[in-house]
């Protein structure tokens, strides 16, 4: 039961580490774009978080390639984020295993 | 184990291979137990002794002889692998839910606490004792359309009675003797006990006694009986 516990208390401190990790991740992208269609035309706008509210910062004409590059941290932050809650059901799991008690 | 997670250390090899480095690294640690299957193919060895963390661990045996430059982390970002930087040193680990990649080199000299940088995969590694042990003796395992180098199973078990006995954790301690055990019994049910001796032979003495005291804290007498047999002629 020992090797257990012990592998078992390796991957609970990974898996904080981790969760640190990820949250670090998720903080680095700033917004996502968005297109809003106003009239007959679309306008671009990035949404993030200032404080508690959510900002709409207009961009302005924006090319392609910076779409491209928007819609691939969108893709990341989704990924991140399916990632991070993997991590913290991983913890919560951990942590009821080693708070089982060994039955003589 | 999980099929996710074979299966994400399948993509991870994949990519080292198509990379070009694959060749450069050998797979070491209990990971390389999961592909010694096929090695043993037709024995009763079921890598039932290797109970696994996530970790893997990468031996990036000749750090000179890398030929193609890979950012490693961008390598295997878009699969969700994040860098982490453990202990006060800063060693990188490239971290995944259901996978920790750790790389290692060996370490020569005095030695070093500080992480061995490796500008040509965009990571640095952890040096360790021991590990020429692992290097000098080697096997290919091939997967799919690919090899995997792992190191020859024999110096893979003598690898680990030699380090079960310096582990500070008792749990690894118990986890690296059992798994050496499983190891040296399916080579000796696969035939190849005279590998054993030849490897145990080439060791420095000093290594051997380890080998001898770590078997002998096992009570494995079967084994111990092929190690301290005088060679013919």
């Amino acid at each position: 039961m020992g090797v257990i516990k012990g592998v078992l208390k390796e991957e609970l401190e990974n898996s904080h580490d981790m969760l640190k990790s990820y949250q670090r991740e998720i903080a680095k992208i700033k917004g996502c774009l968005i297109r809003k269609k106003i009239g007959k035309r679309y306008y671009y706008y990035l949404v993030k978080r200032q404080g508690g509210k959510v900002k709409f910062i207009y961009k302005g004409p924006i090319s392609e390639q910076v779409k491209k590059a928007y819609a691939e941290q969108r893709k990341m932050l989704n990924k991140y984020k399916k990632l991070l809650l993997q991590v913290k059901n991983q913890i919560k799991f951990i942590k009821r295993a080693l708070r089982g008690k060994e039955t003589a | 184990m999980e099929k996710k997670q074979r299966e994400l250390c399948l993509e991870v090899l994949r990519r080292f291979n198509k990379a070009g480095i694959l060749k450069d690294i050998i797979l070491i640690g209990s990971w390389s137990a999961y592909f010694y299957n096929e090695y043993f193919d037709g024995t009763s060895y079921l890598d039932r002794a290797a109970l696994k963390t996530r970790d893997i661990d990468f031996l990036v045996h000749d750090p000179t002889k890398i030929k193609h430059e890979v950012n490693l982390p961008e390598l295997l970002s878009d699969l969700g692998f994040v860098v982490v930087y453990k202990g006060s040193r800063g060693y990188i680990k490239l971290e995944h839910p259901d996978l920790l990649l750790e790389f290692l080199v060996l370490e020569k000299g005095r030695g070093t606490d500080k992480p061995f940088p490796l500008p040509k995969l965009g990571i640095n590694a952890v040096a360790l004792r021991f590990l020429n042990f692992l290097s000098s003796n080697t096997i290919k395992v091939k997967i799919e359309d690919f090899y995997v180098i792992l190191p020859h199973p024999a110096n893979f078990a003598l690898h680990k009675l030699i380090i079960f006995q310096r582990r500070l954790r008792q749990d690894k301690a118990v986890k690296d003797k059992n798994i050496a055990i499983e190891i040296l019994r399916s080579l000796i049910d696969k035939g190849e006990s005279s590998i054993i001796k030849q490897v145990f032979n080439s060791i420095p003495q000093k290594w051997q006694k380890k080998v001898i005291k770590g078997l002998q804290e096992t009570k494995e007498q079967n084994i111990l009986s092929i190690l301290i047999t005088k060679d013919r002629n």
